[in-house]
């Protein structure tokens, strides 16, 4: 069951394993036909691999999988660090003319960029 | 809301609290108990011993010695703070499956061992002496989800639907799907367990401080601020990739500025990269 990074996903494979977002919530089911609709969806909700039929099982796409990607990534990784400010900004996207959780956002952006944080 | 005992009731069988624990939490009432007592009945639990003593050595702690002994962690640590690391344990072993509800249990107790770090840093900065009770409440605070997780997996799917589909926190995703919610979930089964009624309450409360007693409120809102600290610095997960907004009230009844949140979420952030040391080995 190749296992891909959503970079790699085309329409037409088909899930083998429900796509799930980093904290585990699922996007796209098992058995569902990628299009371009849940394609970007993944993409936009953060899903960084998913298993496939038909996809490639080269050692390099497997070596490149990472669904709970931005923990095992090392801290510093530049990658790594801007995974983790993405899912900041989308978690206090909801907060936004809040002055306290403006703040808030500041000092964990200021954490995430030291690579303190590392989830 | 659903009468939270008959829905408790309609989940099945919980796991029952183990002697260790209770006896400890009996030992504790008593003010002839001594450290020797607790160590008496700990070493009938070598592995719970052996958890104990690997957290009270973690950098949480910061002791510039290794505590090798029991009756040395008790001499530093006080009765309370063992009894607590013991129900830690007990519950994280207990409620760690999660029966294909779409929750990752793993990162949901990351979560709470993230909140309970900040929690003790918190506490450690008010006047009242919370400390202690501080750790043990943030850990327990969503015991409810996990109990969810186990026992109403379609419930708890039915829940991160609603988060996923409306972008919004989990107790919120609640209201709109179930007739209870995690936070009295939980609290009920912990007053089954007859642990004490400040841990109940907390857990009641931690999203809503405001509604606590007067005597129970500062400790709910260590717990609340605590928790918005872990998921702004991505410890683990609650459920949901978003973030409750913490009230002004909350902020200033735990009496900290921005230059103190900036060094609890520096000293927490380090100190959770320890976390697996709460997992059993």
């Amino acid at each position: 069951m190749p296992i891909l990074p959503i970079a790699s996903v085309r329409t037409g494979m088909t899930l083998s394993s429900d796509a799930t977002r980093p904290d585990g919530v699922v996007v796209v089911t098992a058995g569902t036909v990628i299009d371009g609709n849940n394609l970007s969806r993944m993409r936009d909700l953060g899903v960084e691999a998913v298993a496939v039929r038909g996809g490639s099982s080269t050692r390099r796409a497997r070596s490149q999988t990472r669904i709970h990607a931005a923990g095992k990534r090392p801290a510093d990784d530049p990658a790594a660090v801007e995974d983790r400010l993405k899912r900041l900004a989308a978690m206090f996207s909801e907060h936004r003319q809040d002055p306290v959780m403006r703040e808030l956002l500041r000092l964990a952006v200021l954490c995430a960029r030291e690579g303190l944080v590392r989830g | 809301m659903a009468d939270i005992r008959e829905v408790l009731d309609n989940f099945g069988d919980m796991p029952i609290l183990p002697d260790v624990v209770a006896k400890l939490t009996q030992l504790i009432a008593s003010p002839r108990t001594t450290a020797s007592d607790i160590n008496e009945i700990l070493s009938r639990d070598p592995s719970l011993t052996a958890r104990i003593l690997r957290l009270v050595n973690s950098s949480y702690y910061g002791f510039s010695r290794r505590i090798t002994t029991i009756t040395n962690a008790v001499v530093i640590l006080g009765f309370n703070q063992v009894r607590n690391l013991a129900l830690s344990a007990f519950i994280m072993d207990n409620f760690s499956v999660s029966k294909a509800s779409g929750f990752d249990m793993k990162a949901f107790w990351r979560h709470s061992i993230g909140t309970a770090l900040v929690a003790g840093h918190i506490a450690k900065g008010l006047r009242v002496k919370l400390e202690e009770d501080a750790f043990v409440c943030a850990l327990l605070h969503d015991l409810g989800k996990s109990v969810m997780a186990m026992k109403a997996p379609e419930d708890m799917r039915a829940v991160l639907a609603v988060v996923e589909a409306e972008r919004i926190v989990f107790h919120e995703a609640e209201k709109k799907t179930l007739d209870y919610d995690h936070a009295t979930i939980g609290a009920a089964l912990m007053e089954r367990w007859n642990l004490p009624e400040l841990m109940v309450e907390v857990a009641r409360c931690h999203h809503d401080p405001e509604s606590a007693s007067e005597e129970t409120r500062p400790l709910a809102s260590v717990v609340n601020f605590a928790d918005i600290i872990a998921r702004s610095t991505l410890m683990g997960s609650a459920g949901d990739p978003f973030i409750p907004r913490l009230s002004p009230e909350v902020f200033e009844r735990t009496g900290l500025n921005w230059p103190g949140v900036e060094a609890i979420m520096r000293r927490s952030a380090l100190e959770y990269r320890e976390s697996d040391l709460f997992f059993a080995t």
